[in-house]
């Protein structure tokens, strides 16, 4: 995947870059599977949506299902461009800060 | 993870993540694709049938097809059509290819060879059917693994 590296401070943050995370994984993850899987409460679970939807990165979706309304959350195209250029440019830092090998490194 | 995740720390922490999901799509994985393997072959076998209960083995068949996606959905709390993760996509979409084949395959036969009875053709439609859906379903399986690693 080609993308052109670019830091984004919104989903940097741990909880946010688990979230967009789990949502690059699939088309829709269901918010109760979400809250579980990065262990917070829902309220700062909706804390971090409503900052992702501020940015447009992500979807909800209500749906009724045997009496009980479950929200779904979806990353946009914008999301899923901004997460994958994010990625890349995290992996380009981790790359120039991996330590050198013994060996190869400036001699002198 | 810290506040301030180092790129290192942060990596990691979304392979974490997208592992969470697979692992959580490959728990009962067995059972989904043995039950979808059985709806493939009743659709790909129904077509050696007359009308309209070749039509009746094509709408049960998508019908039953939807209930389970919907069962799984509810199952893991994640959605994920075959097609939509960029690599395990092209497995699925080959998949889509050869049950098409074997399908305008079986209406040939019908056509061409009425000596072989109806009930061979199903069984054997069917068997092949069963046999391409659950490997076929296993391969995406092991596709979109390998995707959940590689970040993309």
């Amino acid at each position: 995947m080609n993308r052109v590296p670019r830091f984004d401070p919104v989903i940097h943050a741990p909880g946010r870059l688990q979230i967009c995370a789990i949502l690059s994984a699939a088309d829709e993850a269901e918010f109760a599977m979400v809250r579980d899987a990065i262990a917070v409460s829902d309220s700062v679970l909706s804390k971090h949506l409503k900052q992702l939807e501020e940015a447009s990165y992500i979807k909800l979706r209500k749906q009724a299902h045997a009496g009980r309304q479950r929200t779904w959350l979806a990353l946009t195209p914008a999301g899923r461009e901004a997460f994958a250029a994010h990625v890349a440019e995290l992996t380009r830092l981790a790359a120039m800060t991996a330590p050198t090998p013994l060996g190869q490194g400036f001699s002198g | 993870m810290s506040e301030d995740p180092t790129p290192a720390e942060a990596l990691e922490a979304i392979a974490r993540s997208r592992r969470a999901v697979h692992d959580r799509v490959a728990t009962g994985g067995w059972r989904y694709d043995l039950t979808y393997a059985a709806i493939m072959a009743g659709m790909v076998g129904g077509q050696a049938l007359e009308i309209p209960f070749n039509v009746f083995a094509s709408t049960f068949g998508v019908l039953a097809l939807a209930v389970i996606f919907q069962h799984e959905s509810r199952r893991t709390g994640l959605r994920i059509t075959g097609v939509s993760p960029r690599r395990a996509r092209w497995v699925a979409i080959a998949m889509g290819l050869v049950f098409a084949a074997v399908m305008l395959g079986i209406v040939y036969l019908r056509r061409t060879a009425s000596d072989v009875p109806v009930a061979l053709i199903v069984a054997v439609a069917a068997g092949i059917a069963f046999v391409l859906a659950l490997v076929g379903s296993r391969v995406w399986r092991r596709v979109y693994r390998a995707e959940m690693g590689t970040g993309e």
